[in-house]
This record gives C-alpha cells, sequence and structure tokens, in this order.
C-alpha cells in the first residue's frame, strides 16, 4: 500500500472517530423516522368515533331529552367537552337559554373530580332559583347518562369559581344531584 | 368606626338578652340589600318587595302569635355583607331563620318554592356538643329539624285553601347559597310575581303555614 493511501485511511477514521465522540457525549443527536409514532396516530384516529349520545334539559315545567351524534375519544375529559358543548348547543337551539355559553374547557382530576369552565355565566339575573338549579340537574343528568366516571364537579367561569347569588358553587356538585 | 363597633355590640346583647325571655324567635332575610337590587319585577326591584312583604309578615305573625319575636335582618339603606346575617343569626340564637326571594313570573299560575339548605351530607347525624364546625357545614347542627319545619310548611302550603292561588314546590336541599352558614333551622321562600304588587297575596299563607311549628316550638 502507497504511503499516500495510509495518510488517506488515518484521515479518514479521524472523521469517524469525531463523529463517534460526539454522538457518545450527546452533541449531536439522530432522529431516525419512526414506524411507532404514526401507528400511534392512526390508533388514536381510529379510537375516535362518533357515537350517539342522549341529552336531557329541563324546559317549561317537564324533563326533554334528545339523541345527538358526538365525538367520543378514550379521554373522557375531552369527551365531556364534545357532550356538554352538543347539550349547550341545543339548549340555544331550543330558546332555553336567553344567551349563548359555551364550554372552554374541561379537566379530569385524580380523584374523579370533574372541573367545567364556562367562557360567561349561564344563569340571567331574573332566572328562579328553581330554574338555575334544574339547569344544572340537565347537564348532570346528561353526565350520567353518558357514564363518564366522575364523581364530583366543580364549576367555574373564565377558570374562577362561578358566582351566584343564590346557588353556592365554592364546593363541588356531586354528580347524583340534589333531586334525587 | 370604633363607636359603631361597640353601639352594634350593645344592640346585639340587649337582642340576646330580650330573646332569652321571649318565646318563639323568628329571623326574616328580605333578599337584596343597598348594593345589591335583585332581580327585576315590573318597575320594581326584588329589595324592595322583599322589605314591603317581611314587614308586612312580622306584622301579620306578632298578630297570630302572640310571645313571637320577629327580626328582620336589614334595614332600608343597609348594605349585608356576605355570612353577615349568618353571623347575625347565630350570635342571636334565634329559632328559625327565613329568607325570602321573589323573582318575575309569567306563567298564570304563580309557583312558590320552597329550599333549605343541603350539601347531600345529611346521613352525617352525630354531632358532638363542642367542635369546630367549618361554615359551610353549619346546617347540619339543626338539620334535622330543618326538615321537619319545611315539611310542615309543605303540608300547609299544599292544603286546600292555598291550591287555586299558586302551585307549591318543594321542599328542595341543595347548596342555596343566603342560607349558608346558619346553625338555626333555616329555610328560603321563592315566590313568582306577575305584578310587583301580588307579594299581599302570600302574606296571610306564609304566617298561617308558620302555626304548626310555633305549636311544636311550644309543647316542647
Amino acid at each position: 500500500m502507497k504511503p499516500r493511501n495510509y495518510f488517506f485511511i488515518c484521515i479518514a477514521f479521524f472523521f469517524v472517530g469525531i463523529f463517534f465522540l460526539t454522538y457518545s457525549q450527546g452533541w449531536i443527536m439522530l432522529r431516525f423516522p419512526s414506524y411507532k409514532t404514526e401507528s400511534e396516530n392512526t390508533a388514536q384516529q381510529l379510537r375516535t368515533q362518533k357515537k350517539p349520545a342522549t341529552l336531557f334539559f329541563w324546559h317549561n315545567k317537564r324533563w326533554n331529552k334528545e339523541t345527538v351524534e358526538i365525538l367520543q375519544t378514550q379521554d373522557n375529559a375531552q369527551t365531556t367537552q364534545h357532550l356538554l358543548n352538543s347539550w349547550l348547543t341545543l339548549l340555544d337551539e331550543e330558546n332555553v337559554m336567553a344567551k349563548k355559553v359555551m364550554l372552554q374547557s374541561a379537566l379530569l382530576s385524580d380523584n374523579k373530580e370533574l372541573y367545567l369552565s364556562f367562557d360567561r355565566n349561564p344563569f340571567n339575573e331574573t332566572d328562579s332559583t328553581y330554574d338555575k338549579l334544574m339547569w344544572i340537574e340537565g347537564l348532570l343528568r346528561t353526565i350520567r347518562e353518558h357514564s363518564i366516571p366522575i364523581q364530583t364537579i366543580r364549576f367555574l367561569v373564565h377558570h374562577q369559581p362561578m358566582q351566584d347569588y343564590h346557588l353556592d358553587f365554592s364546593n363541588s356538585w356531586p354528580l347524583a344531584g340534589f333531586l334525587s | 368606626m370604633q363607636v359603631i363597633k361597640k353601639k352594634s355590640t350593645l344592640l346585639l346583647a340587649l337582642f340576646h338578652t330580650s330573646l332569652a325571655f321571649a318565646g318563639f324567635s323568628i329571623m326574616l332575610d328580605p333578599a337584596g340589600d343597598a348594593k345589591n337590587t335583585g332581580r327585576q319585577i315590573g318597575d320594581s326591584l326584588e329589595r324592595g318587595i322583599t322589605l314591603q312583604f317581611c314587614e308586612s309578615l312580622k306584622k301579620k305573625v306578632e298578630e297570630l302569635y302572640p310571645g313571637t319575636r320577629i327580626i328582620l335582618t336589614r334595614f332600608p339603606g343597609e348594605t349585608i355583607y356576605p355570612l353577615q346575617n349568618a353571623n347575625f343569626c347565630n350570635r342571636l340564637d334565634v329559632d328559625f331563620y327565613i329568607s325570602i326571594q321573589f323573582f318575575p313570573e309569567n306563567k298564570t299560575k304563580p309557583n312558590m318554592f320552597l329550599f333549605y339548605f343541603s350539601q347531600a351530607d345529611e346521613f352525617i347525624t352525630k354531632i358532638p356538643e363542642l367542635y369546630f364546625c367549618p361554615y359551610d357545614a353549619a346546617h347540619r347542627v339543626n338539620g334535622k329539624k330543618t326538615r321537619t319545619y319545611t315539611q310542615d310548611l309543605a303540608t300547609t302550603l299544599t292544603n286546600d285553601p292555598y291550591k287555586k292561588l299558586f302551585d307549591f314546590h318543594g321542599p328542595f336541599g341543595f347548596p342555596f347559597r343566603p342560607l349558608i352558614g346558619i346553625k338555626a333551622p333555616a329555610i328560603a321562600i321563592e315566590i313568582g310575581l306577575k305584578e310587583k304588587t301580588d307579594w299581599q297575596l302570600y302574606v296571610e299563607p306564609i304566617a298561617e303555614s308558620l302555626q304548626p311549628i310555633v305549636a311544636r316550638y311550644e309543647t316542647s
């Protein structure tokens, strides 16, 4: 072998050594296209599916119900958000509420407490306490019907405890409600 | 400020002394205050109507049940701070607390609702004589008595003379904010008014519905 070739081989192995050193020290990182990530996304999409849900609301001195299709995922908080936004849309369409209210976010804690944050206070100043109570009972009944594993619900507006002159929201409300 | 505080303490002490010698004592809480106007009923506000109603109810109850003492939680123009009524009621140790609420009604036949404070925790019945109690659990001290009183009221108000006048609903137990922190048996009556002057129709039924409660107190 010619001395010139020895020189090129040394240079090549020098650079290979530099590469392995930087890789082992974590100075450079290699990210290969992953089959697993793609398959997880596909599985997540497959788990999100449309399912019928029964929505309950109190209007004209009686319980009313309507079945709609909602997006159901493995994430219970997300499913609850889809469910309650459909419920609020239904109340708006049926003119049960004087103003359009939407659920900003729903979070589920480890101790099965659901936090619901609305974009505005759902009650009017002239509403009777009974009407307000029945609005909440309709919401609780809708969640109960859907068998979401929660025990209590905390009502919030813009992520702060909901304020009302007649109903106390400083503590969480039981999913079973107060009418039973 | 110090003078006002001393005066209010003296007033409270005088009230307490007079209540100790009086018979059945009822505290009436008209909804609203100087800051909180309440709901709008016709061209009037709830705070004014509830106050008129409570003053009229006071006269009627004192006339029907001599020896019964009625205290109103506020005067016109007074501002009520959070938990002030509960504090007032607990310190005076009254026998019964009634919160009066009105709302605008557009139905042909008005509705009347009866509420009491509950957090679905009534199964805890054994309470020691001396213990620290969170303010939102004060209702449990007389929880059983509250439910007995609400049943007494409900029985009278669903009777024949009043059936034609209004639809009665209740009693309902839930976290009703005006009754939070009250140790005495406490209820709230919410009535739908079509006209602002309709409150006069309800003075007699409510005064008469207190009869079994006063009788129960006297026999005990």
